[in-house]
C-alpha cells in the first residue's frame, strides 16, 4: 500500500524562474520551497465506497475556513492521449491552471468538452496544441474525444490550492496546510448525489496530521464501450 | 490531369491524413453451431454442426475531417467444422467504409457506407467464389446505455466453377446468389460491464438448400447441382426465399478492449411453395480490439 503525499498534483508542473546569474539563489529558493513546513499541518484522507472498498481517482479538496486567497499561482498541467484514452482519467488543477494536451498516440484526436466549467474544442491535431487551455472556473470538466467517443477524462478544477487525487489504495494526503478550520469535500466520476453532500469541517493542526475517512455511494459507470461488439448485424 | 496523376494526389492526401494503422485492429474467435446448416425442412435432410471460426482485420482508418473518416479494412476468417469437411473455409475480405458524424459528442446521430469484396474458398469447390456486398448503416446513441441501429444491404455472390447440370434447362451454378436485407438492432447495457444486443433482419432475396430429391422444392428452385458435402445423393437447390432473422446476445467486457459474448439467432425461411424452413444458430465469441 502506498500513501500518496500530494501538496499538488504529481503532473502538477511549477516552474521557478531565475534570472542571469541567479543559479544559486534559485537553487536556494528551490531547496527552501521543497523543505518541509515545519509548521504546516496535513490531512489524511481515505475515501472508501458503501461496500468498504477504496475508491481510486477521488478528489479530496480542502477549502479554508478563512477563505481561498493564496499566492500560489497555478503553473501548467498536462492531459495526455495514450493508447486511445486520457491519461491521467481524473486530472485535479488548481483554478488558474493551463493545461496542455499532448497526443502521445500515432493518430489524431479531436478534444472537446461540453461542460458549464469550460466549453472547449481541439480539433483534430497529432503532437501537442501550440497553446495550453486555461481552465480559471471551479467545476468539473468532462473530456472526450469525438473519434473515439470511448474516450473519456475529467478535470477537477478547484477553488482551493490544496487537494489531492486518491490512488489505488484509496489514500490521499493533503500536506502543507496552515493549521485552522476547513471544509473538506470529495469529488469522485462516479460520486452519487452531489460534491457539497460529501462537505464536512474539520480543524487541521498547526503541525501534525487529520485523519479523515469519507464513505461515498457510486454510481454505475455506462461509458461508451471500447471492445467489439459480438453479433453486430449480418444474415 | 491524367489519370495517374490523380491517383497519386488521392493517394498523397489520404497519407496526409491518415488517423490510424495498427498492424492488427481485431481478433476474433468464435464458436457456432447451426442446427440447419443445409437450410432443410424435412428431418431427414437438417444436419447440424459445430464450427471453430478464427478471423482477425487491419486497416487504416483516414480522418479527411472532424466528421468524416475513410476507412479500409483487410479481412481473414477461418472456419473449420467438426463433421462436414467440405464447408471448411477461409475467407480473405477488402472493405472500404465511408463514415459521417453528424456533431460533436458520443450521441450524436452517425452514418456509414460501406462497400466489400470477399474471395470465398471452400473445401467444396462448389462453393468457392466472390462475394460482393454493399450496405448503409445508419446509428445513434441515445443514451449512456441504449444505442439504435438500421441498416441496408445488398449482396451478390458469384461462384467460380459451374457443375454439371443435374437437370436439363435448369443451371447449375447454385451458389450465384443475390439478396436485400433490411435491420434494425439496439444495444443496451443492462450493467456497465455487460451488453445485451438484439437485432431483426428482413431478407428477401436467394437461399440455398441442400435436401435428398424432393419435387416441391425442385419446383420452387432456380438452380440445382450435386452437392457432396451433405452425403451422396444430395442436391443443392437455389430459391428465392424471404427469411427473418431474430438474434439476441449478451456479451460482457473483459478489460477495456476484449469482449466475451453468447448470441443465439432464430431463422425463418419462407419459399415459394409453401416450404419453410427455420434454423437456430448459437455462438459464443470472444473479440479482442486493438
Amino acid at each position: 500500500m502506498c500513501t500518496r503525499s500530494l501538496k499538488m498534483p504529481a503532473r502538477y508542473r511549477r516552474s521557478v524562474s531565475a534570472g542571469v546569474g541567479g543559479g544559486v539563489l534559485a537553487a536556494l529558493l528551490a531547496l527552501l520551497l521543497a523543505a518541509p513546513d515545519a509548521t504546516a499541518g496535513e490531512i489524511r484522507a481515505a475515501v472508501r465506497d458503501r461496500d468498504g472498498k477504496p475508491v481510486a481517482d477521488a478528489v479530496v479538496v480542502a477549502v479554508p475556513a478563512a477563505g481561498t486567497a493564496s499566492a500560489s499561482h497555478p503553473g501548467v498541467a498536462e492531459e495526455d492521449q495514450r493508447n486511445k484514452e486520457f491519461v491521467p482519467h481524473v486530472l485535479p488543477v488548481q483554478a488558474g491552471t493551463r493545461v496542455s494536451f499532448p497526443n502521445n498516440d500515432n493518430i489524431r484526436h479531436h478534444v472537446y468538452s461540453f461542460s458549464p466549467a469550460k466549453t472547449f474544442e481541439l480539433p483534430l491535431y497529432s503532437g501537442t496544441p501550440a497553446s495550453p487551455v486555461l481552465f480559471d472556473k471551479p467545476g468539473v470538466i468532462v473530456l472526450g474525444c469525438n473519434i473515439h467517443d470511448w474516450m473519456v477524462g475529467y478535470i477537477y478544477v478547484s477553488e482551493s490550492p490544496h487537494f489531492a487525487k486518491t490512488g489505488a489504495d484509496g489514500k490521499a494526503t493533503l500536506g502543507g496546510l496552515p493549521g485552522g478550520d476547513y471544509t473538506l469535500r470529495v469529488w469522485h466520476p462516479q460520486l452519487e448525489g452531489g460534491e457539497q453532500a460529501t462537505a464536512r469541517q474539520l480543524a487541521v493542526p498547526s503541525s501534525g496530521a487529520v485523519d479523515a475517512a469519507t464513505t461515498i455511494g457510486l454510481v454505475p459507470d455506462f461509458r461508451a464501450r471500447r471492445a467489439p461488439t459480438p453479433g453486430r448485424g449480418g444474415y | 490531369m491524367r489519370f495517374g496523376d490523380r491517383v497519386a494526389c488521392v493517394a498523397l492526401g489520404l497519407c496526409a491524413t491518415q488517423a490510424s494503422a495498427n498492424l492488427l485492429d481485431e481478433l476474433g474467435v468464435e464458436l457456432v453451431y447451426d442446427d440447419n446448416l443445409t437450410r432443410a425442412q424435412l428431418a431427414r435432410d437438417i444436419k447440424g454442426d459445430l464450427a471453430l471460426a478464427v478471423s482477425g482485420e487491419a486497416g487504416p482508418r483516414f480522418q479527411l475531417t472532424d466528421y468524416d473518416s475513410l476507412s479500409v479494412k483487410a479481412s481473414v476468417t477461418g472456419t473449420k467444422y467438426r463433421h462436414y469437411e467440405g464447408l471448411d473455409n477461409l475467407n480473405a475480405g477488402l472493405a472500404l467504409t465511408y463514415r459521417r458524424k453528424f456533431g460533436l459528442g458520443p450521441y450524436v446521430p452517425q452514418f456509414a457506407l460501406t462497400g466489400s469484396a470477399t474471395r470465398l474458398e471452400y473445401d467444396s469447390r462448389l462453393r468457392d467464389g466472390w462475394l460482393y456486398a454493399a450496405e448503409a448503416e445508419a446509428s445513434k446513441r441515445v443514451s449512456d446505455r441504449l444505442a439504435l441501429h438500421a441498416f441496408v444491404r445488398s449482396e451478390r455472390r458469384e461462384s467460380d466453377h459451374t457443375p454439371e447440370r443435374v437437370v436439363p434447362f435448369i443451371r447449375a451454378n447454385v451458389f450465384d446468389l443475390g439478396s436485400r436485407s433490411v435491420g434494425i438492432g439496439a444495444d443496451f447495457a443492462c450493467a456497465p460491464r455487460y451488453l445485451v444486443s438484439v437485432g431483426y433482419t428482413w431478407h428477401r432475396g436467394d437461399i440455398v438448400s441442400t435436401t435428398q430429391r424432393n419435387l416441391p422444392i425442385f419446383l420452387a428452385s432456380s438452380a440445382i447441382a450435386a452437392d457432396p458435402v451433405f452425403g451422396n445423393n444430395t442436391f443443392a437447390y437455389t430459391m428465392r426465399a424471404r427469411t427473418g432473422v431474430a438474434s439476441i446476445g449478451v456479451s460482457r467486457e473483459i478489460g477495456r478492449q476484449a469482449t466475451f459474448g453468447i448470441g443465439y439467432e432464430y431463422r425463418n425461411s419462407r419459399a415459394d411453395g409453401g416450404i419453410d424452413y427455420n434454423g437456430s444458430l448459437f455462438r459464443a465469441t470472444y473479440l479482442y480490439g486493438f
